[in-house]
């Protein structure tokens, strides 16, 4: 069964290059780009893993993880966040992360951690 | 001889070598000069007078005093002669200098031997005694010429000291009170304000009389005096020296500015604790110009790494999708393409890190960790950038360090790096961990170009590179070891450098344990 992988970024080179990447990997990708959009998009999708921003427009990406993880319903989900600030990991591990990644990242890195979760 | 009159070719000459000595000097302080030129000779008021005036002064005190002795001759019995002109030769010298003093004695003299020794109206003297007599007058007189000038001198410096005392103080006072852009006050030791300058007002608001004898803390915002702020700086200032001072200042309508500041103990000579000067200069401005200059920086790296971020998974898509069509150039190429990516990454971390140590603002976690198992996770992933070089490991280590595992795998590959980039016809490196009982010592070996001794020294200056004729120049901003020293130095750690030239450099760290 094809994996699903939901990427939150404000960034449209972002999302491309992610989508673009993942999808040669064969996972089914899904992209959003605010809080709203995210939550919306766990609802209806059901991701396995989701990628999240750390500094999205408006909307702190702790937060967004910090909710997913209080939810019944979405807790389990997996979520690697990402900033290009390498100092607040800690911050996003303690948000309810599974993974951090410094932007910008290695795409064997990403892939490799990726695998790890979803499988 | 102390009065002699030759000593002037002297005192000129000193006062030429003064004046060259002082020329850089003399010029800025030419409005001090005047009151800086103390006299050095008997040159003082009682000899600017005319020369005619002083000895004219001395006889015709002497005439005076005998006048006076002929006039009471017949109603008084003075058994000296001598005894009015005492006071016609003080005042002689006084007004007109020794050497008046010394005109009036003589006179004194030749007028007593004629007039009032016997037999009168003679300079015949009749005996051993008057011969005596008239010999210690003369002694006496010039006694009294000496005392009287010395005294006259001294008189004339203490009144010129104390002129001088006066006009700098009244010259510092000046300063001070003219400085508008620093609030400059004194209190007593209890921390109530003394003094208070031009400066003062202006970033407070408050005048000089509105201010004095109020206490310290009225400048303090409530939460600070609640604390006890003003009181724990003055107490610090009293037993340090000085303390450093920071933070929202009040104004008397209630409005704040950022202070800065140094609050200094006055002491007097028994080294007790008199009082204090405070000096606060307004950086409101500047505060606000650090918040926005740390806020672009992070903004700007932040910006920069998210373009960086789609660009390094585009190049590495294609660099996939090359592989798979065996297309060996484009393979090539963008394999280099991904490689300056990982520059400009590199580079923009530098610069985020270097402005970060210069608003001393890089923070460091406390963790303990293990650092064999750091150094191997570093050799293993730096092994996969290079093909050139085998990274072996030597030596471990079997205690734990507390400090930023992250900041100190910066240090690490840092080293590697270096050790990788400056020996390009070498073809390993030697990571050595080494342990005693207080510190973890890593050591990175290179057998490359080496660092010549003029520049061994310089390797650790932010923006530093190594130049070397004859070699090609290696590019970079010089960063590396700069932020290298910060974090280890942070670490409470020692960083430093074994090189050769054409044989090599090891760099070390130490770390003590906690």
């Amino acid at each position: 069964m094809q994996k699903k992988v939901l990427i939150v970024d404000d960034d449209e080179g972002i999302l491309e290059s992610l989508e673009a990447a993942l999808s040669l990997e064969e996972y089914d990708v899904l992209t959003a780009t605010d809080g709203d959009e995210t939550y919306e998009k766990v609802e209806s999708f059901t991701p396995h893993l989701v990628i999240l921003d750390v500094l999205l427009s408006g909307k702190d990406g702790r937060d967004i993880a910090k909710k997913l993880k209080q939810q019944k319903n979405t807790m389990h989900i997996p979520i690697i966040m990402i900033s290009a600030h390498p100092n607040i990991k800690d911050s996003t591990l303690k948000a309810g992360a599974d993974m951090f990644l410094a932007k910008p990242f290695d795409m064997h890195d990403l892939f490799d951690s990726v695998r790890r979760l979803v499988e | 001889m102390l009065y002699c009159s030759k000593p002037h070719g002297d005192m000129q000459m000193k006062k030429s070598q003064s004046r060259k000595s002082k020329q850089v000097s003399s010029e800025a302080l030419s409005e001090f000069k005047p009151i800086l030129k103390l006299p050095k000779n008997w040159n003082t008021r009682a000899t600017t007078y005319p020369k005619l005036l002083r000895y004219g002064v001395a006889a015709l005190s002497v005439l005076i005093a005998a006048l006076v002795k002929v006039l009471i001759n017949p109603y008084v019995i003075i058994e000296s002669p001598f005894l009015l002109f005492y006071l016609a030769i003080v005042i002689s010298s006084w007004f007109g200098g020794f050497r008046a003093g010394i005109f009036a004695t003589v006179l004194a003299t030749v007028i007593t031997d004629y007039f009032f020794l016997s037999p009168y109206h003679s300079f015949a003297t009749i005996n051993l005694s008057q011969n005596i007599r008239l010999l210690l007058f003369i002694l006496e007189g010039t006694a009294i010429s000496i005392v009287s000038q010395s005294m006259h001198i001294a008189l004339r410096n203490a009144e010129l000291q104390r002129a001088r005392l006066e006009r700098s103080e009244s010259r510092y006072r000046l300063v001070v009170d003219t400085i508008r852009d620093y609030m400059i006050f004194t209190m007593n030791s209890e921390g109530y304000i003394t003094t208070w300058n031009e400066g003062g007002k202006n970033l407070s608001g408050y005048t000089h009389d509105e201010i004095i004898g109020s206490h310290l803390s009225v400048l303090y915002p409530e939460k600070e005096v609640a604390q006890r702020k003003p009181w724990k700086y003055t107490k610090i200032a009293a037993k340090e020296g000085r303390v450093e001072t920071e933070g929202w200042r009040i104004r008397k309508d209630g409005s704040a500015f950022w202070g800065n500041g140094i609050i200094t103990a006055i002491r007097d000579s028994n080294g007790k604790v008199i009082g204090f000067s405070n000096i606060i200069r307004d950086r409101t401005k500047q505060r606000e110009i650090d918040q926005r200059k740390d806020e672009f920086i992070s903004i700007a790296s932040h910006e920069l790494k998210t373009p960086l971020t789609s660009l390094k998974v585009f190049v590495q898509i294609l660099q996939r999708l090359f592989e798979k069509q065996k297309d060996i150039n484009a393979t090539k190429y963008i394999f280099k393409i991904n490689a300056q990516v990982d520059r400009l990454t590199v580079l923009i971390n530098d610069l985020l890190d270097v402005s970060k140590i210069q608003a001393g603002k890089m923070d460091f976690k406390q963790e303990l960790f293990d650092i064999n198992s750091l150094v191997n996770d570093i050799v293993e992933d730096m092994q996969t950038t290079t093909q050139t070089h085998k990274i072996e490991v030597a030596g471990k280590t079997n205690r734990q360090i507390v400090g930023d595992k992250d900041r100190i795998g910066q240090v690490i590959v840092n080293f590697l790096t270096n050790a990788i980039k400056y020996s390009p016809h070498a073809d390993r490196v030697v990571v050595s961990i080494a342990s005693d009982k207080q510190a973890v010592t890593v050591a990175v070996q290179d057998f490359g170009i080496g660092i010549g001794k003029d520049y061994i020294d310089k390797v650790f200056d932010r923006f530093y590179r190594i130049y070397d004729t004859g070699e090609k120049t290696v590019p970079g901003l010089g960063m590396g070891l700069f932020i290298s020293m910060e974090i280890i130095k942070r670490h409470n750690g020692n960083i430093w450098v074994e090189s050769k030239k054409g044989e090599g450099s090891k760099f070390y760290f130490s770390l003590p344990y906690q």
